[in-house]
């Protein structure tokens, strides 16, 4: 019976051992080629950016980590995918890996795919992107001067009906934007964040934002348009304010939602990062599209 | 379904004539003499034919094909003195008998009959228990918990000192199914998850089913966990009040004309304490505090048969302003009622009907500069259930059950005072099984089972073969193995920092229903009298697994595959679990080695691979190497002493290798910091351990009753173990911080029973 027992010991041991082999190894740093840019419709071609990633426990800085004399296109696709009007860029000479457009009198246009190549003569990575500019949105309500913070009457924003692109809904963002930016201009909670957290700048909130939101929230009109309420949350200062309407492509929307709950938030457990989603061939970033109108009013105080 | 649940009220309905015979037999129900309480699993034989049973979860036993003659009967159970009785049969007898069993004192320990048929029950294959005298006396944080008990158990892992939840065999949370009183609870979490909803005073029986459950049970991938509350006292009115220093309950039950019944309250007591953090806290919540109230009566209407009705309510609220013009609650919480019959139909032949129905909520809100967001979740679950156990013979076994409902989830999102998302999903489920458990001789025992079960939503239908065989070469050694097949047709949707938020979604078209394999092999012996030593080896698969993807930021006009990422998994390991049952030293030490791994294409991928594919990786709660050590001395009639020790090895994180920045995006201020990642959880946390442990002291309360002070300690050395890293982008390098998990904390308890 002993040396039953003693014979099952080792061999529990030793399928313990052999199981507690590790085989799943914490990989090493592996530098990746990053791009930045993104289409606006009716505005001309945006700058690219071209740089790459450092290893996560450097100081990062965009000047550290540009890639210079970088071969950087954009190119008009049909609707066969093939390349209609090709777009060379240039590298600032002040700027190191940044590319800027040299036609620059094209428009972006709206429901249009455009193509991002960039190779390198020093380097492997061949990038390669593309984007589908979401249709133009455009308000076509009247919008009042002045609209007092925080009562009945919030601002309304009515959109034209918006067509949908291959990628599925449209995804908007509302953007607030300060012309007014002081701190005794901040709305209440805004004030108390940033008089509670001293590592905290007002500027931060001059360009305040609404995060990704699906067109599925809004109760389609009966003529197509799009009815929406202006979220007090937006409204980081009194005043007068921009207040820009985007829709943006799956580019962008993928690359920021998944870019908002790297470090936590989600369903994900804590500790557990992926990689964004980045759509990008040969290297990380971002080659994104929108559309965007603004309008301007004012957000006055309550009892003003 | 309408002619399955014919045939089962038929059958429960029907006393039949197809059992008459001209032997014997002897049934009934087996009970503590001083509480009248049933006692599930009590050792009941005949000494002269070395003939026996044990009871059911309701306590009922039955012997049966008995020859005329006399016998002594004799009836054991752990902790309770042996009954012992002569009975004589004549020809075609059926005797009914219930048994009373005197508990004995702890003073008289050396004499406290062992019962061989429990212990081994406990220790069937997959199977554990936890005693309630144990979840009361290990240390515990603000509360005596059933889950923080059960995680104590080789094959249950805890996420981390903040979570209940239980991880068994590789499986998270939602792969086990939680009954109390046969009811599935969805939600048993208090103070988000910080504990579990059932409270030690109320609970009678706690059991476990780790793996290869049998066919009586489904719908889990995992595991099941059976919470049985107190019928309540049937001799004298009783009760208990703790007082803790975060919380308090109470208790009180008693006997009337035809049955007895209980009821059990508590709550926390928090609001002191936030009175006194609010002096110097500025983010102090306006309201935080948890309840529970279980009850229960039973009606013993006939000999046969018997009612009871069981009753849960649970509620967490928190409210929090955090900023000025900002403020958080949350309000959650659960209710659960079933009401039971029990009819003894024949000497052979023993049914029951349920009818359950469960409520869980969740409420969150927010409100921040004028602009509220608001969730109202809800699941709805009524059903009713049909078991029978019928003694074929002295070697057969045969059990059949239904168990058909209404599932119904309804989801409500609110922004800005705008329905924003809304969303109902009702489905009928029913399942069926029928089992057989086959003693071809006394060293063989084989259960063969099959479980069918059927989901609307989606309309799909299913077969789940369940088997296991255990065979007992010696007398000091059982080997069993088993086999079963499981469905899961839900998903739980939550964060393991923090459960406050749960919900529930299911299979639907597009979105088929989870299922896996699980393969168990286990070794029991005894290696010296009032010892036990277990191994059990587990391999599990998980196919079809559907999360919440977790990139979904808005469900808004997404279809309902788009909201899930699709998966499989596998887990395996090794749980050893040496006991010692008697004497004043008792405890145990549990050891597992487990390997857990998911894979779900689109994650977990190379950067520049193909983003469909995906690498399997273990998720945050793997931890290959656990270790516990509990134990309890009884210094003398007064003094008491437990502790806890629990070893663990890391828990898997991602370890960021690389960065960069966006620095262009068109909305908001400021720059948007992006760690690259290679391998999704592939470096490990350093080593957790924790010692916990406590004195208690037992008196008396003014002559009215026996109290007890308990003094305790939780992480006794004050290791600072680490729950995950942090990274702060705000320092150029970033800097990664210890986010940590509970310091040293003692606390002191005072309960009276009177």
């Amino acid at each position: 019976m002993m040396k039953k027992l003693k014979i099952l010991s080792i061999l529990l041991l030793s399928t313990i051992v052999f199981f507690s082999c590790e085989q799943y190894e914490q990989d090493d740093y592996q530098e990746y080629v990053v791009v930045e840019g993104y289409m606006t419709a009716g505005e001309r071609l945006p700058d690219i950016y071209v740089s790459s990633t450092l290893p996560a426990n450097s100081e990062y800085s965009f000047e550290n980590s540009a890639i210079s004399n970088a071969t950087v296109l954009v190119s008009r696709l049909d609707d066969d995918g093939n390349p209609e009007e090709v777009f060379e860029y240039a590298e600032l000479i002040d700027q190191p890996g940044v590319y800027f457009p040299l036609v620059q009198s094209y428009r972006v246009k709206p429901l249009t795919q455009y193509q991002l190549d960039v190779v390198f003569n020093n380097r492997p990575e061949e990038i390669r992107a593309v984007t589908t500019v979401p249709d133009q949105v455009e308000v076509i309500n009247d919008i009042p001067e002045s609209v007092v913070y925080q009562s009945e009457n919030q601002l309304e924003i009515v959109l034209d009906r918006i067509q949908q692109t291959s990628d599925g809904q449209n995804v908007f963002v509302f953007n607030s934007i300060s012309l007014d930016p002081a701190i005794e201009n901040l709305t209440p909670f805004y004030l108390s964040v940033v008089e509670d957290d001293e590592d905290i700048d007002i500027n931060e909130y001059v360009r305040n934002s609404s995060g990704l939101i699906n067109e599925g929230n809004f109760e389609p009109q009966p003529d197509g348009t799009v009815l929406l309420r202006f979220p007090w949350i937006g409204v980081a200062f009194y005043g007068d304010n921009l207040v820009v309407t985007l829709s943006v492509d799956k580019n962008l929307a993928d690359v920021i939602r998944s870019q908002e709950v790297q470090l936590g938030g989600s369903t994900l457990s804590p500790g557990e990062i992926p990689n964004l989603l980045y759509n990008i061939d040969g290297g990380i970033g971002v080659f994104g599209s929108m559309t965007a109108d603004t309008i301007r009013t004012s957000f006055a105080r309550p009892f003003e | 379904m309408n002619r399955f649940l014919l045939l089962f009220i038929i059958l429960l309905f029907t006393q039949t004539a197809l059992f008459a015979q001209s032997n014997g037999s002897i049934n009934g129900y087996i009970t503590d003499s001083q509480t009248g309480e049933t006692l599930i699993a009590a050792n009941i034989a005949l000494l002269e034919t070395n003939r026996g049973t044990s009871s059911n979860t309701s306590g009922y036993y039955s012997i049966t094909n008995i020859e005329p003659g006399t016998y002594t009967l004799i009836a054991t159970f752990i902790g309770y003195q042996r009954f012992e009785r002569e009975i004589s049969l004549s020809e075609g007898e059926n005797l009914r008998l219930n048994i009373e069993l005197v508990p004995e004192g702890i003073q008289l320990q050396e004499l406290v009959v062992e019962s061989t048929a429990e212990r081994e029950e406990q220790r069937n294959i997959g199977r554990a228990q936890v005693s309630t005298e144990l979840i009361k006396e290990v240390p515990s944080i603000i509360e005596p918990d059933v889950f923080r008990s059960v995680q104590l158990l080789p094959g249950v892992k805890a996420a981390s000192d903040f979570s209940s939840g239980l991880y068994i065999r590789g499986g998270g949370p939602d792969q086990t199914l939680i009954l109390l009183d046969e009811t599935t609870v969805y939600n048993p979490s208090h103070f988000f998850g910080f504990f579990s909803t059932f409270n030690p005073d109320a609970v009678k029986d706690v059991r476990l089913y780790k793996g290869g459950y049998p066919a009586e049970y489904g719908g889990r991938l995992g595991s099941v966990l059976t919470v049985f509350n107190k019928d309540g006292n049937r001799n004298e009115t009783t009760g208990t009040v703790s007082l803790g220093l975060l919380a308090s309950r109470a208790s009180v039950e008693g006997p009337y004309s035809r049955g007895s019944w209980m009821l059990a309250v508590r709550r926390s007591t928090l609001e002191p304490v936030l009175a006194v953090l609010r002096q110097s806290v500025d983010t102090v919540p306006d309201k935080f505090y948890f309840y529970d109230i279980n009850g229960k009566i039973n009606f013993d209407a006939t000999d046969d048969d018997r009612f009871s009705l069981a009753l849960y309510s649970g509620n967490d609220s928190v409210s929090l302003p955090f900023q000025e013009d900002a403020q958080i609650r949350l309000n959650y919480g659960n209710q659960t009622i079933s009401g039971k019959w029990r009819r003894i139909l024949s000497d052979r032949l023993f049914g029951s009907a349920t009818v359950t129905g469960s409520r869980y909520f969740n409420q969150p809100g927010f409100e921040i500069g004028g602009t509220p967001f608001e969730s109202d979740n809800k699941i709805y679950d009524f059903s009713l259930k049909s078991d029978l156990e019928y003694l074929i013979n002295d070697r057969n076994t045969l059990s059949a059950g239904i168990w058909s409902g209404i599932l119904t989830l309804k989801y409500a999102d609110r922004f800005d005072n705008q329905s924003t998302f809304t969303n109902r999903i009702q489905s009928t489920y029913l399942s069926a099984y029928l089992q057989n458990e086959w003693r071809p001789s006394d060293r063989w025992k084989i259960n063969g089972g099959i479980r069918l079960n059927s989901f609307s939503e989606g309309n799909f239908h299913r077969l789940e073969p369940r088997f296991s065989i255990e065979h007992r070469p010696f007398s000091n050694l059982r080997i069993q193995t088993a086999y079963g097949r499981y469905y899961q047709y839900l998903t739980l949707i939550t964060n393991e920092a923090f459960s406050g938020f749960d919900i529930w979604l299911t299979s639907d078209d597009g979105v088929p229903p989870s299922f896996g394999d699980q393969f168990v092999l286990g070794f029991k012996t005894i290696p010296f009298d009032g010892y036990g030593f277990d191994v059990e080896f587990y391999f599990r698969t998980m196919r079809d697994l559907f999360e919440l993807d977790p990139f979904v930021s808005d469900a808004a006009g997404l279809d309902y595959t788009d909201l899930f990422r699709f998966g499989e998994g596998y887990a395996y390991g090794i749980e050893l679990f040496l006991e010692k049952q008697r004497g004043r030293f008792t405890g145990f030490m549990g050891y597992t080695f487990g390997i857990t791994q998911r894979k779900f294409p689109g994650f977990n991928t190379e950067i520049l691979d193909n983003p469909e594919r995906g690498r399997f990786y273990p998720p945050k709660y793997d931890r290959k190497h656990d270790a516990n050590i509990v134990a309890t001395y009884q210094i003398s009639d007064r003094w008491s002493f437990s502790t806890v020790f629990n070893f663990a090895s890391g828990q898997p994180y991602t370890e960021p290798l690389g960065r960069t920045q966006l620095n262009g995006v068109p909305w908001g201020s400021a720059e948007r910091d992006i760690f690259t990642v290679g391998k999704v959880n592939a470096s490990r946390l350093p080593s957790y351990h924790r010692l916990d442990f406590s004195f208690s002291r037992e008196g008396r309360f003014f002559n009215l009753g026996d109290a007890e002070w308990q003094f305790q300690v939780i992480n006794a050395y004050s290791r600072r173990n680490i729950w995950f890293y942090n990274y702060d982008f705000d320092e150029n390098p970033v800097e990664r911080q210890d986010v940590q998990l509970l310091p040293i904390i003692p606390s002191i308890s005072y309960t009276v029973n009177f």
